[in-house]
């Protein structure tokens, strides 16, 4: 049987005819809310120009009241009503995507002012740039098959085996410049990017199966087939997922066609005036965040970035005129005029101004040290609440020994199961919940969290107790019972063994555990060194296999399938085994891992080459079983819930979701429908 | 005389500055990994994880694998032919433009800055000295030294969170939200001006008691010279002497720190412009050298280091004119 899905059998988009726009009603609105709009940008003329103002002149006077009923922005209306911009129902699809609101309708108008941290940050632009061919439901789960995935700008049908898909596009779908939106774009994306070997040197894995790379055929306009050449567990997946399938959306034919030299033989030339390198340079920008400092690029979001964010100390996405999802009255969304994101560069900057009320929805760099406190008690003057993001993660602070250390020494004693059982004993992890994270999360190893299919108790809460006697026992049984005068255990090679624990500084409070780490392993005798470092310093330490041991995310607590590195070591960001890792990716050589870590591999490639969820889940289940009984990594405890501060006046904020990756939070609710009460 | 001096100064400069463009590159070299590093960091946080092969192919589009001193040669080759300092891979945009977009603000604020230093200091340091061991001297020693030993981003911290407790000011930045992309006009002027106080006061401080300090010492040294005695003797007004000789003398200290003042006007206050979000080139610099962005940080350092060498020539040519008994080099 294979899986078909349309937009009728989901409940946060159902479609709605041409019919059901009230066209009549719209046009009398429309000129009432232009009269409306030209009296007051009169009165902001008169006021707001000349040096000598006082006001802030921002150089645009389109802004006008919305009328109750009208079916666009105001400003749209008055651009139709001067001519500049197609009539509402040319600019929309003729089935328009609905977004049943999470509260009520809304209204047109306001801004939604948050942060970002510069250029580089680009994950600030996750939440206004998440429009791929599917999405991730709403109330995402992590579960396996394919329920939590929706349409967007697509339907999709599955073969049996799962490895052809079928995208219908939703047609009449324009991007943000008013051209359609076909499947000559993602064929665009599939011949001249991914199958272009300089823009695409190889193929990413989610792209692949069998060793070879996807193929992707036009069937019509509005059809297009994607098929592997082997079954593909988590195609759909990837095309939810931001940084993977959403980029397909993401490459305007009619536009890009004159930076690549396939379509235009000056693009060379084009590059080289431009001051770029390379004609790829100046196509992708040379950066994975596409373009994204390319304000003359069409897109497909709710807001079009008109302000970069590589100058000047804001980033400003406005309107997309033809962005093509209405509410359930036909109204055209989104309804913020704008997304203002200021330039933040210290968190701290970031916490005043949330305190402060100038942030109408974020969580970033708040979720640190002691906020939740002082975020909390200033709700009041703010006029601000809180909403909870469930964090994707099942575990505050994994701490994950080298089991692959190039040093033989090192390596004898962290591959010892009973050295890593008896510092696991060492911890006081209910001291640490209390002192570090406000007393919230409980002691965990390193499972899938409760909640999920894939809980796994063993690998949940073994070795888990505080038990000094015990972890003494363990580390005696490992053989190291003599000490030092410190009394440090030492090694087989007569040294005291010392653990240097490389570590994020500024993240998840890790260098607050880390000291209260050094603590408890001095009481069992081992010294545990704890060097704070740069993100970057501490990724490249630890993806070139210098590191004694380094801390994790915990990431894919509950999408233990999309992000599975902490239960098999495929990436580098499993710390405990990244020479595992290179062995899986086939570096060459790299070190063939042990019989348990081989057999988890094998079961892995099983895993993502079965389409039947069941199968899948089974599979999984026997690789967390070599996992829990090997007991790679120490686990500490769950992490706390992240907050963010959400402005009073903000509507159709949910109180609670997901977050973390792949959930790019507040993304799959639909920012496009937020909207200001003032 | 002085030409020949100029002359042989800028010779010296050139292999300096050869030595300095090389130091630059190796250092930016140094630590390990490379701008890729940043990037998978940052796409792990996501989810995400790049391939092997795709990161080498990736390493091999920029260049980051090829033998140090060939990287070496693209990069001054540019510099020294072109004018072209490369393109800063974080902001996506030439190095000389993403410096250029952010000079504006950084000279507007070193230049106050400096003059805050110096309105201050000066008379101060003069009214310390002249008024040696008064309680004045004691007050303004005291608030000087006290300036000296507060760290700058602790200051910063806490005129932050005074501004935002007691006058309910945008906090970060140099403008308030309503007025970053307005037009220029009173309003944007006087919200400026509003806000550009705390990092003047927060950097001049520093400054300013350095300064005092200097100024005292320097005054006092002169004060007791016969010629002042002598002038005084003669009946010279009190104030006008105080102007015309001592102080003149003891500005050489002064004139000196011209040569800092150059590469000051680039890299600002690198600390406190990340805590206060400044619009100025020092978090740019500091960003690039965090990210590895080889291009942009070198081109900063290299850019730095010519100003400072450059700033010594001029502090050198200033003094040589102020004060006739420094030589013009070896005789």
């Amino acid at each position: 049987m294979s899986v078909r899905k349309t937009l009728s059998t989901i409940t946060t988009a159902t479609s709605i005819g041409p019919a059901d726009l009230p066209v009549t009603s719209r046009r009398r609105f429309l000129r009432d809310a232009t009269v409306v709009g030209v009296t007051v940008s009169g009165a902001s003329t008169l006021s707001a120009c000349g040096f000598f103002s006082t006001d802030a002149d921002s150089g645009d006077d389109d802004s006008g009241e919305a009328e109750d009923g009208a079916k666009e922005a105001p400003s749209l209306a008055q651009q139709v009503e001067d001519g500049t911009l197609p009539p509402l129902e040319e600019r929309l699809p003729t089935e328009p995507l609905v977004v049943e609101p999470v509260e009520e309708i809304g209204t047109y108008g306001g801004t939604w002012r948050t942060y970002f941290g510069g250029p580089d940050d680009g994950n600030a632009f996750n939440p206004i740039n998440y429009e791929g061919l599917v999405r991730w439901a709403r109330e995402y789960t992590g579960a396996v098959g394919l329920d939590e995935i929706i349409p967007n700008l697509a339907t999709f049908e599955v073969s049996e085996d799962g490895s052809s898909y079928t995208f219908h596009l939703l047609e009449g779908v324009k991007w943000s410049d008013g051209e359609p939106f076909t499947a000559d774009d993602i064929m665009f994306w599939y011949e001249a990017v991914l199958l272009n070997e300089t823009v695409t040197p190889a193929a990413p894995p989610w792209l692949t199966s069998g060793g070879e790379t996807v193929a992707v055929e036009r069937v019509d306009d509005y059809t297009v087939t994607f098929t592997f050449a082997t079954p593909k567990a988590f195609f759909l997946h990837s095309m939810a997922h931001l940084g993977e399938g959403v980029k397909v959306c993401e490459y305007p034919r009619h536009y890009l066609e004159q930076f690549h030299p396939d379509h235009n033989d000056d693009a060379e030339q084009a590059a080289a005036d431009a001051g770029y390198d390379d004609w790829v340079a100046l196509f992708d920008m040379g950066n994975p965040g596409t373009r994204r400092h390319d304000t003359n690029m069409p897109r497909l979001t709710p807001w079009v970035m008109t302000d970069p964010p590589n100058s000047g100390s804001r980033a400003v996405a406005e309107r997309n005129p033809y962005y093509w999802k209405v509410d359930p009255e036909g109204k055209q969304l989104p309804y913020l005029d704008e997304v203002v994101y200021a330039l933040s560069e210290d968190p701290e900057v970031s916490l005043l101004r949330a305190l402060d009320g100038e942030v109408d929805l974020e969580h970033r760099h708040l979720n640190q040290g002691d906020n939740y406190p002082l975020v909390y008690e200033g709700q009041e003057d703010g006029d601000y609440r809180l909403m909870t993001y469930n964090y994707d993660s099942m575990n505050i602070a994994e701490i994950q020994l080298n089991l692959t250390h190039q040093d033989e020494v090192k390596r004898e004693i962290f591959t010892d199961k009973d050295f890593r059982i008896g510092l696991s004993h060492a911890i006081n992890r209910q001291e640490i919940i209390d002192l570090v994270y406000n007393g919230q999360g409980e002691p965990w190893q390193t499972s899938p969290l409760q909640e999920t299919p894939f809980y796994h108790e063993q690998l949940a809460t073994q070795y888990i107790e505080y038990d000094v006697d015990l972890a003494n026992d363990h580390l005696d049984q490992a053989g190291y019972t003599e000490r030092n005068g410190d009394g440090i255990r030492l090694g087989p090679d007569g040294e005291p063994i010392v653990i240097n624990l490389t570590t994020r500084s500024g993240v998840f409070n890790w260098t607050d555990v880390g000291e209260l780490l050094t603590d408890y392993f001095r009481e069992v005798g081992v010294e545990l060194r704890v060097d704070p470092v740069s993100g970057e310093l501490a990724t490249e330490t630890r993806d070139s296999n210098q590191h004694d041991a380094v801390f994790g995310s915990g990431l894919g607590g509950r999408a233990a399938l999309i992000v599975p590195w902490n239960y098999v070591p495929i990436s580098p960001a499993a710390g405990f085994g990244v020479g595992w890792s290179q062995w899986y990716q086939g570096v060459p050589d790299a070190g063939e891992p042990p019989e348990p870590v081989r057999r988890q591999f094998e079961l892995w490639d099983q895993v993502v080459a079965t389409f039947d969820p069941g199968t899948q889940e089974e599979l999984f289940g026997q690789i967390l079983d070599i996992a829990a009984e090997g007991f790679y990594q120490i686990g500490i405890a769950t992490p706390r819930p992240e907050f963010a501060v959400v402005k009073n006046s903000m509507r159709n904020v949910p109180d609670e979701m997901p977050s973390g990756s792949p959930y790019p939070n507040p993304a799959p609710y639909n920012p496009e429908h937020f909207f200001k009460d003032e | 005389m002085m030409t020949q001096f100029i002359v042989r100064r800028v010779l010296y400069m050139i292999p300096t500055l050869i030595a300095i463009s090389i130091v630059t590159f190796l250092i930016i070299q140094a630590p390990p990994g490379d701008y890729l590093t940043t990037v998978v960091a940052k796409l792990e946080a996501e989810g995400a994880y790049v391939d092997r092969s795709q990161l080498d192919a990736l390493r091999e589009r920029y260049g980051l694998d090829d033998p140090l001193w060939s990287q070496y040669w693209t990069w001054i080759s540019g510099i020294v032919t072109e004018g072209d300092f490369g393109r800063s891979l974080v902001y996506d945009a030439p190095v000389a433009d993403v410096i250029q977009d952010r000079m504006g603000f950084t000279i507007l604020l070193s230049l106050s800055t400096l003059a805050f230093v110096w309105a201050v200091a000066i008379p101060i340091g003069m009214y310390s000295a002249v008024k040696r061991y008064s309680i004045g001297d004691y007050a303004a020693t005291f608030v000087g030294f006290l300036g000296l030993a507060i760290p700058n981003f602790l200051f910063a911290l806490v005129l932050l969170y005074v501004s935002h407790r007691y006058f309910g000011q945008s906090v970060g930045g140099l403008f308030s939200p309503e007025y970053e992309d307005a037009r220029w006009n009173l309003g944007k002027l006087l919200d400026l001006l509003a806000h550009v106080w705390i990092p003047v006061i927060i950097i001049g401080t520093a400054g300013t008691a350095g300064m005092i300090r200097i100024v005292r010492a320097n005054l006092l040294d002169e004060l007791n010279r016969p010629y002042v005695t002598t002038a005084r003797a003669k009946g010279l007004p009190e104030r006008r002497l105080l102007v015309r000789y001592p102080s003149r003398i003891a500005a050489s200290p002064i004139v000196s720190t011209i040569g800092w003042l150059l590469p000051s006007l680039i890299s600002a206050e690198i600390i406190v412009s990340v805590v206060l979000s400044l619009p100025t080139t020092g978090p740019v610099m500091l960003k690039a050298l965090e990210s590895q962005d080889m291009y942009l940080a070198g081109g900063f350092l290299l850019i730095l280091s010519v100003l400072t060498v450059i700033g010594t020539l001029i502090s050198d040519i200033l003094l040589a004119r102020l004060d006739p008994r420094i030589r013009y080099g070896k005789r």
